[in-house]
């Protein structure tokens, strides 16, 4: 047994002692080619799987290096069934290349190994959308580079996509030393890690993928240092219009950009710029389900050299596929929680691009880049009149009767007293109960019949220490950045949604000077307590724990 | 003690035989005979180390395969013999090797059983060897991380989840170092055993008794699965069954690769030994987990016996991490969910595993203890907190089986009301104590779950555990000792056998007639004189035989075979076709041609054979069929 701080198990997930003195420098190599799967605070699990060595080959990391780096660092012999995973699926890189043709309508696959030729041409679905050329290539129309791609990809063969991707058209601009506002910007290691790891020299292979970063890492950061470099014409697409002016509103404040080369897309103003900030909802919007996307063609038509996906685990299926056709341009999505609930991660990998940096959340919190968080989860009974309608209702009913607890807002009372000076959010699923929060504290709202206008005013004057208290719904869960936060007060979830806890957390996660505190309000005895748990378990892996508090 | 077996052999031989031995051995042996003091010198011979060297230095492969088999069997009549080895060497062949044998007196025989010479058995032993008998050259090594004993504790958790099929799909995630094997057939076969051994009892739901299955898990490994695979194969593990199961578990782990019939030879051979037999052996082992099939055959899972666990690693994330065996009653097992089995151990604490062992009479205490003796650092605040509100919440609810519902206020408020558990209430004795109906305790049940109500620990003594009557389950303990005497290198080479040529000049020095020196060559060559003072004018005939046109000599060979019952004989025919047989008797036809009536081997095919027909007749001295 070496005194090493990995153990390598049979089913390719990779332990890391993180309390050894080498585990930095492992971690190092072990991103490389593999994923971080869960940061919990002793022992961080990656993961070797098909994309993450491809995504390695890519780079130019061959099958040899990465077994040697695996038996560098591993405490015990490594399975062998590992290491024939990492040659096999390794050795399958650049057995189908995608390159230019002679036709400028398609592009050329040409594929060396004859048995995967052979199943190639045995499959129909691919061969729908292939043409065969000679013995050992076939022709794909250019539109169809992404599919074809994902369906390769999909049986196992992963393509080099050797064809350049396109430069759009350039945009002058630089990064500010000093923002509008009269703040030094200074881009953070991490942050200039994230972007190298993305665009690396800008050759074969690098341009696109996706990061994950805790919320309140500043990603929006990321974005513009991307941008900042390869100043080309740019399309962002965020989940709400929120999202959209605060990227505005970043963009303006950190970069030379005028706000004349800056637009807004969204449902309101129908701006077209060098610059374009849209929604998901916008380009998703069709005036009935069989009519066409209206505004789809500002991702397809426009001439954008980067297309920056926020929060792209909520990728809506129609990007997705529009997606898989913009396979020429720089792009990147962003994201703190890569779990979505249709298990389509890998959709996103393939079609965006593979996970190019990821970061513990631990880590940075450690580092002061985002703030110390404690999470409490309180526990309160049901009031006795309730407790019979609670045993006899649906599990559905169950669950709603113990989300809205009436006894709940004692203590957002008691709590509000204990964080007299904090900034703090009330978040919860169901609008009466937000309501009834709002009417006996006397806090204003916002839920999602809340204008774009009225929410920007909120979030404005909570911003500027007007407020200091906001009771928000489930549409402040995603990219809305409200730096001065410090407390919030969940007191009703989407049942066991992981990266729901994960983003409410995260809207309190900016740096401060001073601790976190998120509450989780929870009724015992209740199902309420099982879905809690479940929701717990994204936050958990990342290494935060949950004081348990009993309301009595 | 083998000098007396040697010599207790010896004298239940026919004298012809005896007396062939003592003269080849001794030389001339003079009238009056005195058998005891012939027997003294014929084991004085066999004594002697430097003999011994002679004999042993003479041991070819054919011979070294048949000693192994006889070692591992503990004796075998040479039908049995001539089954097992039928894909190494024709039947004729082996026959005419094993009489050579016993003229050798490497293998003695007692009522037909062939043995090894007692006085030779250590000796030979060094000589006898794993590959090809049982399998090929090269181990293929196909080892777990954990041991025997850690993958039956995984399996004995999983069988405490509330699920109607002992085996789940998902549970094949759990084991990624068995990917590929047919973990459904283990868990069966491995289900069938603990309930078998009265550690899975399967009433109104599955339960476990921890107390026997620590029992299993104190016996060290080779014991513990002889003992898996006795309770397998016919329900029991001592005695005999226990024997060879604990012979073949340690055997299996040195052989490590086999061909088909290799593994069917071990077994069969192993069962001769020991009395038993062993039909569903392969899929016995299969099931257990100790044997996994090949293209050419089959390959012994080995399991890791690994130092006592290392402190456990207790995350945020509630997983328990670890090196290393837990012990055989560990706590863990009980109260943690496996999450992964394979070199890091990794577990889960979840709220149902807790509440089932709490409901199972482990005390919250002893679990909070038991963590904080077993881990590294102190136990995090809100874990513990977490455990607290567990086991405070299983508190409760208490069912006193069969009849008695206690509640606590609140759930009593609840039970008193609900409309459809009132049928199911006989009495309600207190505001928190009811009397429930045992006839129908799953409705009740089932009212309350739905009701949100969790059901906390069931108490009192489990009315299935006082019906059942212990002296039907096995007993657990250690089986029978390891049988084989010594153990068994893999692969014993050999080195090629060379004859003694001082021997040969020795011989032909002497001025001896010309066939009292074609006899002793004779039997040179055939490896039975090894000393010079075995050099002795006399001719014993080892091979006796006629042929050509020496018809008359055929018959008076046939004769003579045909006379005692059981003589071999080896017949030549025209065409190159080779026989050996049973001779039966001589008759003749009306016109005075000869038949020889012999029984063919192996089959017992009778045969009325004209003697001309036969190019040579030979008669096999020493074997007695």
């Amino acid at each position: 047994m070496k005194d090493t701080p990995l153990i390598v198990q049979s089913d390719r997930s990779l332990l890391l002692d993180v309390h050894h003195k080498d585990s930095e420098a492992c971690r190092r190599d072990l991103i490389r080619f593999c994923e971080l799967v869960k940061s919990p605070e002793h022992i961080h699990t990656y993961r070797i799987s098909e994309i993450s060595l491809w995504n390695a080959s890519g780079e130019g990391l061959d099958a040899e290096a990465i077994v040697e780096t695996i038996k560098r660092w591993s405490k015990f012999p490594p399975p062998e069934s590992v290491l024939f995973f990492v040659r096999d699926i390794s050795g399958r890189w650049g057995s189908l290349v995608l390159t230019e043709s002679a036709d400028e309508a398609y592009y050329l696959l040409t594929v060396s190994i004859e048995k995967i030729r052979l199943e190639i041409l045995h499959r129909k679905e691919l061969m729908k959308i292939l043409v065969v050329k000679d013995a050992n290539s076939f022709l794909v129309e250019r539109y169809q580079r992404g599919e074809l791609k994902l369906r390769l990809i999909k049986l196992g063969y992963p393509v080099e996509d050797r064809i350049p991707l396109e430069k759009g058209p350039p945009l002058p601009f630089d990064r500010r030393k000093t923002t509008l506002g009269g703040q030094p910007f200074v881009v953070r290691p991490y942050q200039s890690q994230a972007a190298d790891a993305l665009l690396g020299d800008l050759g074969r292979g690098r341009g696109f993928g996706t990061i994950v970063l805790p919320c309140g890492s500043g990603k929006t950061i990321v974005g513009l240092e991307i941008m900042s470099r390869l100043k080309t014409n740019t399309l962002i697409v965020t989940t709400n219009v929120v999202a959209v002016h605060q990227w505005m509103r970043e963009i303006l404040d950190k970069t030379t950009l005028e706000r004349e080369e800056v637009g807004e897309y969204t449902g309101n103003l129908k701006e077209r710029k060098p610059v374009t900030v849209c929604t998901y909802q916008v380009l998703t919007y069709r005036k009935s389900k069989t009519a066409p996307f209206s505004h789809m063609d500002l991702l397809t038509g426009g001439d954008w050299g980067l297309i920056i996906y926020d929060e792209v685990h909520m990728l809506p299926a129609p990007v997705f596929k529009v997606t898989a056709e913009l396979q020429a341009t720089f792009r990147v999505g962003f994201t703190a929680t890569l779990v979505r609930e249709d298990g389509r991660e890998d959709e996103v990998f393939s079609l965006v691009g593979p996970k190019r940096y990821d970061v513990p959340w631990i880590e940075l919190q450690q580092q002061g880049f985002i703030a110390r968080a404690y999470c409490h989860e309180i526990r309160l009974d049901l009031p006795k009149e309730l407790e019979l309608e609670y045993a006899l209702a649906t599990k559905r009913e169950k669950y709603r009767i113990a989300s809205e607890n009436p006894l709940k807002i004692e203590v957002v009372r008691s709590l509000i007293e204990r964080h007299s000076d904090d900034f703090i959010l009330i978040i919860g699923q169901y609008l009466d109960q937000l309501k009834e929060v709002a009417r006996l504290f006397e806090l204003p709202i916002i839920t999602g019949s809340t204008p774009n206008a009225k929410r920007d005013e909120l979030y404005g004057a909570f911003r500027s220490g007007e407020i200091r208290i906001l009771v928000v719904s489930k549409v402040a869960n995603y990219a809305v950045d409200l730096p001065d936060a410090s407390v919030a007060i969940q007191i009703s979830g989407t049942f066991g949604s992981r990266s729901e806890e994960a983003q409410r957390l995260g809207r309190i996660l900016r740096p401060k000077g001073r601790s976190s505190f998120f509450y989780s309000v929870v009724t015992r005895y209740s199902s309420e307590e099982e879905f809690s748990a479940n929701r717990q378990k994204f936050l958990a892996e990342q290494g935060y724990s949950y004081e348990i508090e009993v309301w009595e | 003690m083998n000098h007396e077996r040697l010599k207790t052999l010896l004298e239940q031989y026919p004298d012809d035989e005896y007396f062939f031995l003592a003269r080849n051995y001794l030389g001339l042996v003079e009238s009056p005979f005195h058998k005891e003091h012939i027997t003294e010198r014929l084991i004085g011979f066999f004594a002697l180390e430097e003999n011994r060297d002679r004999m042993l230095a003479l041991i070819d492969s054919l011979d070294q395969t048949i000693i192994t088999a006889l070692l591992f069997s503990g004796g075998l009549l040479f039908e049995q013999l001539a089954v097992l080895l039928e894909e190494f060497e024709p039947y004729g062949k082996l026959l005419l090797r094993v009489a050579n044998l016993r003229e050798r007196m490497v293998v003695v025989a007692t009522d037909k059983t062939l043995l090894l010479n007692p006085i030779l058995e250590e000796r030979l032993s060094e000589l006898a060897c794993l590959s090809p008998l049982f399998g090929p050259e090269e181990r293929r090594i196909h080892a777990h991380p954990f041991s025997y004993r850690e993958l039956l504790q995984a399996i004995l958790t999983l069988a405490e989840r509330p699920s109607r099929s002992f085996f789940r799909k998902e549970y094949e995630a759990l084991f990624p170092t068995m990917r590929g094997m047919d973990l459904p057939l283990i868990f069966e076969t491995v289900r069938t055993s603990f309930v078998k051994l009265g550690i899975i009892s399967e009433d109104t739901r599955r339960r476990v008794d921890w107390q026997r299955a620590h029992d299993l898990f104190q016996l060290e490994e080779p014991q513990l699965k002889a003992m898996m695979l006795g309770i397998r194969l016919d329900g029991e593990s001592d005695g005999a069954r226990g024997a060879f199961c604990t012979d073949l578990v340690l055997l299996l782990e040195d052989v490590g690769t086999f061909s088909t019939s290799g593994l069917k030879r071990l077994g069969d051979l192993l069962a001769f030994r020991h009395h038993v037999d062993h039909e569903d052996l392969v899929s016995a082992l299969i099931g257990l987990g100790l044997l996994v099939r090949t293209k050419g055959g089959y390959n012994h899972l080995t399991y890791t016996l690994s130092e006592p666990a290392s402190s456990f690693i207790v995350d945020s994330d509630y997983s328990v991490s670890y090196l290393g065996s837990l012990a055989a009653d560990s706590l863990l097992v009980r109260f943690a969910a496996l999450e992964t089995l394979d070199r890091t151990r990794l577990w889960r604490i979840t709220e149902e595993r807790l509440r089932y062992a709490l409901d199972e009479g482990v005390g919250y205490e002893e679990i909070r203890n038991y963590l904080e003796t077993h881990m590294d650092g102190t136990l995090n605040a809100a874990l513990l907190k977490s455990l607290d509100l567990i086991a405070e919440r299983s508190r409760q609810i208490r069912i006193y089986d069969g009849l008695v519902l206690q509640t606590d206020e609140r759930v009593g408020r609840i039970a008193d009301r609900l409309p459809t558990l009132q049928e199911h209430i006989l009495a309600r004795l207190s505001s928190t104590i009811f009397l429930m109906k045992r006839s129908s305790e799953r409705i009740w049940r089932q009212i309350l779950t739905q009701a949100g109500l969790s059901l906390g620990s069931t108490g009192g003594e489990p009315a299935q555990a006082s019906e059942a009557d212990p002296r039907e389950l096995p007993a657990i303990g250690r089986p029978q000792e390891f049988a084989l005497p010594v153990r068994i290198g893999r692969k014993v080479t050999l080195p090629p056998v060379k004859l003694d040529e001082n021997l040969r000049e020795a011989i032909r020095r002497k001025i001896y007639p010309k066939e009292v020196e074609e006899d002793l060559l004779e039997r040179f060559e055939e490896r039975l004189i090894i000393t010079s003072s075995q050099i002795a004018p006399q001719i014993l005939h080892t091979r006796i035989e006629a042929g050509g046109f020496d018809y008359q000599g055929k018959i008076s060979l046939a004769k003579q075979a045909a006379s005692k019952e059981g003589t071999v004989v080896q017949l030549f025919m025209g065409g190159g076709e080779e026989l050996m047989a049973l001779a039966l008797e001589l008759t003749y036809t009306p016109n005075k041609e000869a038949l020889f009536k012999v029984a063919i081997l192996p089959q017992m095919e009778m045969r009325v054979i004209p003697l001309s027909k036969i190019f040579l007749l030979r008669r096999i001295k020493m074997l007695f069929l």
